[in-house]
């Protein structure tokens, strides 16, 4: 079976497919076409669940196959324009399903849908309203970037407090000198959680071959000085292996003393 | 008689003036300055100039010695590389907009300045870097009032004004020295101290962007923390215009300081 889901940002989209991954065992396939390269999504549900596959553009055709899975999640980010990828939806025969706030005042995503679900309802109004050209997304590939974590949580306290323009959506995961990647998520309007960490092995040697990358939707984003905050966040290539290797003389040395 | 007693400015030109302002509505007879006249702000050259002018007493604050002697506090002295790459930022962006005699004059301000029974240093009497954290304990607290040799101490750095009272007290001491055979027994009593941080009027991190300052009874010994409004805004802008990292204006409209604080702030840098 496949389903496709949409709705506005934060309203709960991924929350929901995980909510249906946790109940199988079996092969799910997850699809964002909306992610590219930065697939913050699809990392934090395969870090958790392995039975997931992440599907990347192009090749979803081919992967929506029963043959290879009999689950698939398809979610359509808020800002594509449904009618795009109707020819797709129309020819995989799914079902849809949209996530709305009790706020929601578009209801193009209820006449969309088979069904639509309330998620979460306390997102701030600019995320539940129809978006104009003036929104924009901001994308960071991160991947191979150590962070300091102090530094990191100094930006992130910035940028969701309107620092570097209005921002009404932030997730990234980040690799950090721990060896630690850890998942950080923002809705306006919400209370926030703190940065978890995923399920993966420490990274303590060399600069990690993973994803991490940051995703930033808001109004006048200074994307300049965004950039070049999170560089100076960024752990000097001269000072990586300094640091990875005190990691793993700590670790070791736990390691010694615990019985 | 009445004194303002005033620190941490750094650079924040409109904050200074109102303060001054505000110090000559309280009537107040005499001013002290307990440094960092430079370092973040805008308009390093005309703080300095006013203070001069005005012939304020002033110690020097590690701002203003860093600014003298190079920037080589140490590593720790920042909680994470943002922090430290932001304050090496505003160190390069002084260092290049001062002017030869205000870095003269910001070199031959004393570290410590005493009167009567009064004692006025920017950190602590040990050093310039050092915070004095209401928190501190009373013990380490009491050894640096009773270092200066006085019984109010006035001190900044933290950038968080508070008065600390240090009851009299009842102090003894034992000593165990491998080459004596007796333990020694000393025992001392200690009357009443004070350590009074008057905040900061151009880098607050209260919460608010208003500028605080100290006025002090020595009659009276009552000491008010001053509260003052400024045109915050126009120090914003001037940042941004001069070129310095934006990102400070904005944290200096909220009332956040510029760059973090130390994880432990009590920490003095071994240079």
């Amino acid at each position: 079976m496949i389903t496709a889901v949409t709705g506005p940002p934060g309203a709960g989209k991924t929350h929901w497919i995980r909510e249906q991954i946790s109940k199988t065992t079996d092969p799910v396939g997850y699809f964002n076409p909306g992610e590219d390269s930065v697939v913050i999504d699809g990392t934090c549900l395969a870090c958790e669940f392995p039975q997931v596959q992440i599907f990347t553009s192009g090749e979803e055709l081919q992967r929506f196959n029963p043959e290879f899975v009999s689950t698939t999640y398809i979610e359509i980010p808020w800002h594509f324009d449904l009618s795009s990828v109707e020819p797709l939806l129309t020819r995989l025969n799914l079902k849809r399903i949209a996530i709305i706030p009790s706020s929601s005042q578009n209801p193009e995503w209820e006449n969309w849908a088979d069904s639509a679900i309330l998620g979460n309802k306390n997102i701030a109004e600019p995320l539940s309203k129809n978006h104009n050209y003036s929104v924009q997304i901001h994308r960071n590939l991160l991947t191979g970037e150590i962070l300091d974590w102090t530094s990191l949580a100094l930006f992130w306290f910035e940028l969701i407090q309107g620092a570097y323009g209005e921002v009404i959506r932030a997730k990234g995961i980040f690799d950090l000198v721990s060896g630690e990647s850890i998942y950080g998520d923002y809705v306006a309007g919400t209370i926030n959680q703190e940065f978890v960490a995923l399920n993966v092995p420490l990274w303590l040697t060399g600069r990690p071959e993973r994803f991490s990358g940051l995703e930033i939707v808001g109004f006048n984003l200074q994307l300049k000085e965004i950039s070049q905050t999170l560089k100076d966040c960024f752990i000097p290539e001269s000072q990586i292996d300094y640091y990875q290797q005190q990691i793993q003389t700590s670790l070791q040395t736990e390691e010694e003393v615990t019985p | 008689m009445k004194i303002a007693v005033m620190s941490c400015i750094h650079g924040n030109y409109e904050a200074l003036n109102a303060v001054l302002l505000d110090i000559d509505e309280q009537k107040a007879e005499k001013i002290y300055c307990l440094g960092d006249l430079v370092g973040y702000g805008p308009f390093p050259h005309a703080v300095v100039e006013q203070i001069r002018s005005l012939d304020i007493p002033t110690v020097q604050g590690c701002w203003d010695e860093d600014i003298v002697e190079g920037l080589n506090a140490c590593e720790c002295s920042y909680p994470s590389l943002l922090a430290e790459r932001r304050g090496r930022n505003a160190h390069e962006w002084t260092h290049n907009n001062i002017y030869p005699e205000t870095r003269e004059f910001l070199a031959q301000l004393p570290l410590t300045l005493k009167t009567e029974n009064l004692c006025f240093v920017h950190g602590s009497p040990h050093s310039n870097h050092e915070y004095l954290m209401p928190s501190m304990d009373a013990f380490t607290a009491l050894e640096r009032v009773l270092s200066a040799e006085a019984d109010v101490l006035f001190c900044g750095h933290t950038h968080i004004p508070y008065l600390r009272q240090l009851e009299g007290g009842q102090l003894q001491v034992k000593i165990n020295q491998p080459h004596l055979n007796d333990e020694q027994n000393l025992s001392f009593t200690t009357p009443l101290k004070h350590i009074i941080n008057v905040g900061s009027v151009g880098e607050p991190r209260h919460g608010r962007p208003n500028a605080t300052y100290v006025i002090y009874d020595t009659e009276t010994q009552g000491a008010t923390l001053r509260e003052v409004e400024y045109d915050y805004q126009k120090t914003c802008a001037a940042i941004i215009e001069k070129g310095l990292p934006p990102i400070f204006a904005w944290r200096l409209a909220r009332g956040l300081e510029y760059a973090e604080k130390a994880d432990d702030p009590t920490h003095v840098c071994q240079r």
